[in-house]
């Protein structure tokens, strides 16, 4: 019945021997990963080393993506903060994008050696969207957690805790109780947030293939408009959350 | 099982689609009486979303689940 191949999880390409790490299985969205990190860095580096007055296209470009970020994030967490913490922001946001639109270029997903496993043939790709990896996403939704962790602790000091700790009440007990909670979920619907919109949209795209090939465009237009909402929303996601933390706990 | 772990999915997003559907057309009434608080209102509306899509998020963690953990 199904003639496309859908893996959940990201497939094991290759092995590699480290030095006091050991043996590291190397998955193909690694490995792009790897690769989009590089083109990205090179491109960027290029534009930034040739930087002028009179700016070329390219440079144009990267000035509107950037004063695009800036400014959105300014009015969410104010002015220093936002100078501060703009290369994490443009680094997760263009690593999302890029990593997202990885997976529509021809040849990502689709170019592969074949294997035996369990006794079957199977095709294992070589390339595969960075972010369509729960590994990624996780690790991405670790980054953004520990920063806004650490920005509620840096402006509170102690005093961060009392918003889940608070004994002053049994009601303010409650309410922190669940505020623990919904400061852990964060992590969970971070990441799944980001890995369950990429990898529904390559769900989608092998079995609109599969069944009418002549329909994909406007879904892989769509998967584009996708990739750039969900790396926006991750990154307005972190400052509003960060704007959260850092605001001033009020005395009950 | 495949019909567990499609009605997980299916009907657990009815409820978060209401909810940003209201959101979002909320969002949309409050742009067009004040224009100028456009950025609070978009700030608030996506976080608002954000909760609501958490659940649905729920849902396909448990669908997720159903489908791809072996049963004990």
């Amino acid at each position: 019945m199904s003639d496309f191949h859908i893996s959940i999880v990201a497939e094991e390409i290759t092995k590699l021997n480290l030095p006091l790490i050991g043996e590291v299985s190397v998955t193909n969205s690694m490995f792009t990963g790897w690769i989009v990190t590089i083109v990205v860095s090179l491109i960027l580096l290029s534009i930034v080393s040739t930087l002028q007055k009179k700016p070329n296209w390219a440079q144009n470009m990267y000035e509107s993506i950037y004063l695009f970020l800036y400014n959105t994030v300014k009015d969410v967490i104010g002015v220093n903060l936002a100078e501060k913490l703009l290369p994490l922001f443009l680094t997760i946001f263009l690593f999302i994008l890029f990593g997202s639109w990885a997976g529509l270029l021809p040849g990502v997903g689709t170019l592969g050696f074949s294997q035996i496993e369990h006794g079957k043939q199977v095709s294992v790709p070589i390339f595969r969207a960075v972010t369509a990896d729960i590994n990624t996403a996780i690790a991405l939704a670790l980054i953004a957690f520990l920063v806004i962790e650490y920005y509620g602790f840096k402006e509170n000091g102690l005093g961060y805790l009392k918003k889940f700790f608070n004994f002053s009440s049994p009601v303010n007990f409650i309410v922190g109780f669940f505020e623990l909670i919904s400061e852990l979920m964060r992590l969970i619907t971070f990441s799944f947030r980001l890995f369950g919109n990429i990898f529904a949209g390559e769900v989608i795209l092998s079995v609109i293939m599969s069944l009418a090939a002549f329909l994909v465009l406007p879904f892989l237009a769509f998967e584009v408009f996708v990739g750039l909402i969900q790396a926006f929303v991750f990154v307005m996601l972190t400052a509003a959350f960060i704007n959260l933390a850092v605001e001033k706990q009020e005395h009950h | 099982m495949e019909l567990a772990f499609a009605l997980a999915i299916g009907l657990g997003t009815i409820g978060p689609g209401i909810g940003i559907g209201i959101i979002g057309g909320k969002a949309l009434e409050a742009i067009g009486r004040n224009p100028e608080a456009l950025n609070i209102i978009r700030t608030n509306m996506i976080l608002a979303i954000v909760f609501c899509e958490a659940l649905a998020i729920f849902a396909l963690l448990v669908s997720l689940i159903i489908r791809f953990v072996p049963a004990v």
